[in-house]
């Protein structure tokens, strides 16, 4: 009996050591600290971490700095000594967060950014970017612009705050984008309107006053764009100037469909949340990743706009 | 414009009446008359800098624009004028004018009409401000740290009430109060702004509550002693304070149809800037909502020029902080005297 006993648990205990490793350390704690929680597309890139997070058993802890860097740093650290398997920076400030996170990465835990990436100096510390390139949105918008004005006539941008990684990108992409395709457009001015509808209003309104012809502007992101088309509206200049924005939210996608807004580039922040968690996942289990795993950007136009509506957030 | 000389006079009164406090100084320098009135004297200055510089500047259309985009702010600044002339900030302002608009869209969803959606906005902002007020009394703490206390709250409520969602207003008449223009020109948030300022440019010098405001700003102490009503008239300028910022935050919503939490981002400052910009003393005390209009004004006209002469993005950031210098130097020479 003994020996049979000895016979029976030895298959037994193998199998359970494998069953074991199947599920091994599986679930990470993740840490994340937005850039500033109140923005759709974050909601959209929340709800892909959640919707990913339960299917691998994943527990996210969320931190919002509101778009001050100097919050942020304080948030790192707080995440830092709350010891998660991996902390998740979406940066508002690329070498702001550069201390914070090599004190992450020294402590042993793992640091992926997200949506907007650190510098050259940060990205020692950091395993892997996980985002939709706001550089090839901005030339996903240029693609549009160029397209929409027959490769030449004016343009106007409205950024983001200034110096931070998207409105920087967004901007160096859409110019990318023209001089690639050697195109003869002018951009006549580029003015910030800090992510605010009711400031990106305005500053069109300005705008629309300086100069009495502009064939295209740019909004950093759609409730921009849509602040601009109000602005555009109120004056009476509705069809002589195209407007363009980025995100892909519902409005705009709307907008775009009944003809007020003429594009945006569709940022897949869902999928986003989702890829961040699988890169946690992998990273906590010792798998190697990608440097750089990036959500696809899609071009919303009055072509395409019905292809894409059911993605638009 | 602005009556410097029952301000002066107020000031001498209670001078008089606060003990340990001797009479201000005798000595006039050259500089004296225009030493309070820095936004005048600035305003004029970008108006000969904007139509030397820009032929679009001093069109009647741009110049409308500009009232139109600064009376937002302009009734904020008018609520911090009061509670800085008690000399109480209230940091909170920037989450009030986003939840205000919040609530009102909320309650247009469920089903509420334009005007006691609207009723019920403001009476959500009114609440914020009592409930600011009575911190502030009831703790004794600093109203600063209390304000930007709720000022975080208020945000969070509003997040969660959105799920940081953007809302968008569902009653399409509801558009008239940020949009609409009376004969075709002027600005219907524009007309709110400027009859704001003036009733309560009355209630400041011409009612008790008003001379009340002014004594606590100099001089609580004796204000008590006098028998004035000091407790009482906090709390109400917490409210009113609270109660303005939620109208902006309602007519702004109106203008761009939707609201998100943050709506009001950096008007905590921009309304204090604006308002000491004006010439209201970050001391209490010294003031007005005239002198308000003026700093308001100053800060649209800057602004529009900036966009006008299309001055690259990081100039702007130095031009908005050299205003915000010459604001502090200004107040304090002014406090010197």
């Amino acid at each position: 009996m003994r020996y049979l006993g000895r016979i029976l648990a030895g298959p037994a205990l193998a199998s359970t050591l494998f069953a074991g490793s199947m599920a091994f350390a599986a679930a990470p704690n993740i840490c994340v600290v937005h850039n500033g929680a109140d923005h759709p597309s974050i909601t959209a890139l929340v709800a892909g971490m959640d919707e990913e997070a339960k299917i691998f058993g994943a527990t996210v802890t969320y931190f919002d700095p509101a778009l001050d860097p100097v919050k942020q740093v304080s948030m790192i650290e707080d995440c830092t000594s709350r010891k998660p398997d991996v902390i998740v920076v979406n940066t508002v400030d690329p070498a702001a967060v550069v201390p914070a996170i090599a004190k992450a990465s020294e402590a042993g835990i793992p640091v992926l950014t997200q949506n907007a990436d650190t510098n050259a100096d940060g990205r020692a510390y950091t395993k892997a970017f996980v985002g939709s390139q706001s550089f090839d949105q901005g030339y996903a918008v240029g693609e549009m612009i160029n397209t929409a004005l027959g490769g030449k006539g004016k343009v106007a941008v409205i950024t983001g705050k200034v110096g931070q990684t998207d409105s920087v990108n967004r901007t160096a992409g859409m110019e990318a984008a023209f001089k690639d395709a050697s195109s003869r457009i002018e951009v006549i001015a580029v003015q910030p309107a800090d992510w605010s509808k009711d400031r990106a209003l305005t500053v069109m309104q300005d705008l629309l006053t300086r100069f009495p012809e502009i064939d295209a502007v740019f909004g950093h992101d759609d409730p921009m764009a849509l602040g601009a088309l109000e602005a555009i509206k109120a004056q009476g200049r509705q069809g002589e100037i195209k407007v363009f924005g980025v995100n892909g939210n519902k409005e705009a996608c709307a907008a775009i469909k009944n003809g007020e807004m003429y594009g945006t580039a569709l940022q897949m922040s869902y999928l986003v949340g989702v890829y961040t968690v699988r890169a946690a996942y992998d990273v906590t289990n010792g798998r190697l990743i990608p440097r750089t795993i990036l959500a696809p950007t899609a071009a919303v136009t009055p072509d395409t706009v019905d292809n894409w509506m059911a993605q638009c957030w | 414009m602005v009556d410097t000389v029952s301000e002066a006079g107020l000031a001498q009164s209670t001078l008089q009446r606060a003990p340990g406090n001797s009479s201000g100084s005798a000595r006039t320098r050259w500089y004296e008359p225009l030493r309070n009135h820095t936004a005048l004297i600035l305003l004029v200055v970008l108006l000969i800098a904007g139509s030397l510089t820009s032929d679009v500047f001093l069109t009647p259309r741009n110049l409308l624009n500009i009232l139109w985009a600064i009376s937002i702010l302009g009734i904020v600044a008018l609520g911090q004028t009061v509670l800085l002339l008690t000399c109480r900030f209230d940091m909170s302002v920037a989450a009030v004018v986003g939840f205000a608009g919040i609530v009102t869209v909320l309650a247009q969803i469920n089903g509420f009409g334009i005007y006691s959606s609207i009723a019920v906005g403001l009476l959500a902002g009114a609440g914020i401000g009592l409930l600011n007020g009575l911190l502030v009394l009831l703790t004794g703490a600093n109203p600063f740290l209390i304000t930007l206390g709720t000022n975080l709250l208020v945000y969070s409520l509003s997040l969660s009430l959105t799920q940081s969602k953007t809302l968008y207003a569902t009653i399409p008449a509801f558009n008239v109060l940020g949009r609409g223009q009376l004969f075709g020109f002027l600005h219907v948030s524009v007309v709110a702004f400027f009859l704001l300022a003036l009733v309560l440019e009355f209630l400041l010098r011409r009612t008790i509550f008003g001379r009340t405001v002014f004594v606590i700003g100099f001089n609580e102490v004796a204000g008590r002693f006098s028998g004035l009503r000091i407790g009482a008239t906090k709390l109400a300028a917490f409210v009113m304070c609270s109660s303005l910022a939620a109208l902006a935050g309602i007519i702004m919503t109106s203008r761009t149809n939707s609201t998100v939490a943050n709506a009001g981002f950096g008007m905590e400052f921009d309304s204090i800037i604006a308002a000491v910009l004006g010439g209201t003393s970050l001391f209490g005390g010294r003031g007005g909502a005239l002198r308000t209009i003026v700093g308001v004004v100053v800060l649209g006209v800057m602004n529009n020029l900036l966009v006008l002469l299309n001055v690259p993005t990081e100039a702007q950031q130095i031009a908005k902080g050299s205003v915000f210098l010459l604001v502090v130097w200004a107040d304090s020479m002014l406090r010197r005297n």
